[in-house]
């Protein structure tokens, strides 16, 4: 499984997705394995407003990836 | 969902005069028609973008893009509307946005195409690199940005 990356941390990860680490089973841990592993991300992870995606939908960082088939990170939109 | 907007995301350069022709062409009975186009600025002459790049989520903007549509559909007597929005690397001096309204009168014309604008330049799921000779940055929306959209929130 692999989490999709955009905009700044795309940049930060020097990759478009990850691959998700062992034991990674909420957006939380998702959220501090990636900031171990890549640790240029920590800082935009740790935004307010960097948001969890499930299947392409907000979700709380608490939420389980489990049942997911599309995880990604998104930083804050810059719009058009 | 947006009815009577049609939503383009483009990977490559399109021919804005031949977009408005088309447009035009297609809302025959209107008594209005609003064209807006919006290029990439050069910003600072010393030191000079030289290109965008406009990461995006080709399912998940798109939807973006038709809720603002769909919102603007709802506010005004539009005939038809069109978008065009560049993603991908886009050169200074190319158009990035393409926005056209048609309605009977002018004054929704008018206003249905600001409103479009404000709100794709502030709401839309897209991640803007600014490119230049020794640098690039990832740009936010600017404070103006969101007081102008803002302005149809009362």
């Amino acid at each position: 499984m692999q989490v999709h990356l955009y905009g700044i941390l795309t940049d930060l990860a020097g990759a478009r997705s990850l691959a998700l680490g062992p034991d990674v089973t909420t957006g939380d841990a998702l959220r501090d394995y990636l900031s171990r592993q890549h640790p240029p991300m920590a800082e935009v992870l740790a935004r307010p407003s960097t948001r969890l995606l499930l299947d392409h939908e907000t979700a709380d960082w608490q939420a389980s990836l489990a049942s997911a088939s599309d995880i990604a990170i998104i930083p804050m939109v810059s719009g058009g | 969902m947006a009815q009577i907007t049609d939503i383009h995301l483009a990977e490559d350069a399109f021919d804005v005069d031949a977009a408005a022709t088309a447009f035009r062409q297609a809302a025959p009975t209107a008594g209005a028609i609003v064209n807006f186009v919006g290029q990439v600025s050069p910003e600072q002459q010393d030191d000079p973008v030289q290109a965008l790049f406009l990461d995006h989520m080709p399912q998940a903007t798109r939807a973006s893009i038709e809720k603002i549509a769909a919102a603007a559909e709802a506010r005004w007597p539009l005939e038809k509307s069109t978008i065009i929005h560049r993603v991908g690397r886009v050169e200074t001096g190319q158009p990035i946005v393409f926005v056209a309204c048609a309605a009977r009168h002018r004054r929704d014309a008018f206003e249905a195409a600001d409103y479009l604008m404000d709100y794709l330049k502030s709401d839309v799921l897209l991640w803007k690199k600014e490119i230049r000779a020794n640098s690039t940055d990832w740009i936010e929306p600017r404070p103006q940005d969101m007081t102008d959209k803002q302005r149809w929130e009362d």
